[in-house]
């Protein structure tokens, strides 16, 4: 009896150590940035803005150009931004967008596919905001700083 | 057979477009659907037709084009049908249909046929991937009146003001009249109360305010809606009219995270003139009912929310026709397109039953059994 239950402390504790070291590294919250085209008047965004850019209930930059949020598929990163930004899980920042499509009333933010894209969309588009991964490349748009 | 038909019309159409929306890459227009067939089975008393032996005849479909035309312009359409027992009988009409445009963040105008803003979910209601249950609270959300508390044709402003500190306010005001169209609720309902057949249905002005208080406190908003209108019914032997309308609502939602509350509390005045054609006499009568509904769901899961409310409906005139339900909900997303709700309703009173769909008097205490399965793209 005592041996087994060495045995299966032993086991778990394996386990356990294989198990970490196999979940794939996630993103620490932090890493993400907004960046949004050159020409949107603002270089500083609370975060209650950038919640409320996203979440559909803020349509318009001060200049009176329409904000044109943007998000990433990879589900890691954009779970960690809505996490670190939105406060909102995946099925509910969905749900927003859903009610948003039909009642008419908006359409939901376009996804991208890498990062390479979202900062080409971005940077042509007026009005257009996004994230990415802190360290990226984001030459052509502006990143903001968010308090 | 005519479901199976549309659905599958509706299907290819679907298909279709998006062959064509892929090889074209025409990103201008969005379109976007649903479908929602259900089933509903009641241990006593026929609601909505014939429950108490299970009926399929509840479904709910549509279909809408959006297009921005400029970044100020928009334009939009949604297509709608639905089948509750005898009422809508899959009768294709327009859900909503407008023009906006968009001066400020705090001020713009939409002109067509717009959904009332009425209460947190009034908007929403013909959407079932929408929303949690399946039976919205008849507190304020009545299948009977759905036709006409749906939607105002004319037009309305609206904007969203940010404060900063104080959280962010939205309103909505809209002006224009309602117009319910044959086999309605409305219509039903009507012939139900007075106990004749309605010849004449019409609507007059109709006014909705509406106004939304995002608080500073994160998912926590308090929404207060008024609504007025007047309605002029013609029957062969009376005429109803409803000269004074005015519904008040409070509304609360809070989201903490996956746990979302609400809670919504009524007040609804109304002036009544009934004139009997045979004797010239004419009365008047006032009444005003009191209602509200408190309800919680909790998203355990990408895959699972469950959720329950408890809804009571006073009728002043007639309180044995005051209603109470208790209602329990499991809903099972099983992918971005597909969900599966069940859903139990516990019921005390006979306010939502029809005298003319039951051959026996109504039972006080009551179940009601419903299940749908939606698609949406």
């Amino acid at each position: 009896m005592k041996k087994r239950r060495t045995v299966c402390c032993v086991g778990a504790i394996i386990y356990l150590i294989f198990g970490f070291l196999m979940v794939p590294p996630e993103l620490i919250a932090g890493e993400i940035i907004i960046i949004a085209n050159p020409d949107v008047p603002t270089n500083v965004l609370y975060k209650k803005d950038i919640k409320k850019i996203f979440l559909g209930k803020m349509g318009k930059w001060q200049n009176n150009d329409k904000i044109i949020p943007v998000v990433l598929k990879d589900e890691s990163m954009h779970k960690l931004f809505l996490k670190e930004y939105i406060k909102r899980t995946p099925s509910q920042f969905k749900m927003v967008w859903k009610r948003a499509m039909f009642t008419g009333k908006g359409k939901p933010p376009k996804k991208f596919k890498t990062e390479k894209d979202m900062i080409e969309y971005i940077a042509k588009t007026k009005g257009a905001i996004g994230y990415v991964t802190s360290g990226t490349s984001i030459d052509k748009v502006k990143s903001i700083t968010s308090n | 057979m005519k479901k199976v038909i549309l659905f599958v019309i509706l299907l290819t159409v679907y298909v279709g477009i998006v062959n064509v929306y892929q090889s074209i890459a025409n990103e201008s227009v969005e379109i976007h659907g649903f479908i929602s067939q259900g089933y509903l089975h009641s241990s006593d008393n026929n609601y909505m037709g014939n429950s108490e032996s299970g009926t399929f005849q509840f479904n709910e479909m549509g279909l809408n084009f959006t297009t921005n035309m400029s970044e100020q312009l928009s334009l939009g359409i949604q297509f709608f049908a639905r089948d509750l027992g005898e009422i809508g009988n899959d009768e294709i009409n327009i859900g909503w249909a407008f023009a906006e445009y968009s001066f400020y963040e705090w001020l713009g105008i939409r002109v067509g046929k717009l959904k009332t803003p009425y209460g947190l979910y009034n908007e929403i209601w013909d959407m079932d991937m929408l929303r949690t249950s399946i039976i919205l609270p008849a507190a304020l959300y009545s299948e009977s009146a759905r036709d006409a508390q749906s939607a105002i044709k004319g037009g309305n402003i609206y904007g969203n003001i940010h404060t900063g500190a104080l959280g962010s306010f939205s309103y909505d005001i809209l002006y224009g009249t309602i117009d319910v169209g044959a086999n309605s609720g409305t219509e039903r309902l009507t012939e139900q109360r007075l106990g004749i057949d309605v010849t004449s249905l019409k609507f007059g002005e109709t006014t909705a305010i509406k106004l939304i208080w995002d608080t500073p406190f994160d998912g926590l908003r308090f929404v207060g809606t008024i609504v007025q209108l007047s309605l002029a019914i013609d029957t062969q032997i009376l005429e109803y009219n409803l000269n004074f309308f005015q519904s008040r609502v409070f509304s609360m939602e809070y989201l903490i995270g996956k746990l979302l509350l609400a809670f919504e509390y009524s007040i609804t005045d109304q002036e009544n003139n009934i004139l009997l054609y045979s004797t010239g006499d004419s009365m008047n009568i006032e009444e005003r009912a009191e209602t509200y509904y408190i309800s919680a769901a909790y998203r355990f899961t990408d895959w699972l929310e469950v959720g329950s409310y408890y809804s009571y409906d006073e009728d002043s005139n007639l309180p044995s026709d005051n209603k109470k339900d208790i209602c329990i909900t499991f809903r099972f997303d099983i992918n971005n397109n597909w969900n599966v709700k069940l859903e139990n309703h516990f019921f005390n009173g006979i306010n939502l039953v029809d005298p003319n769909e039951n051959e026996t008097v109504p039972e006080e205490d009551w179940m009601l059994f419903a299940a749908t399965l939606t698609f949406a793209f």
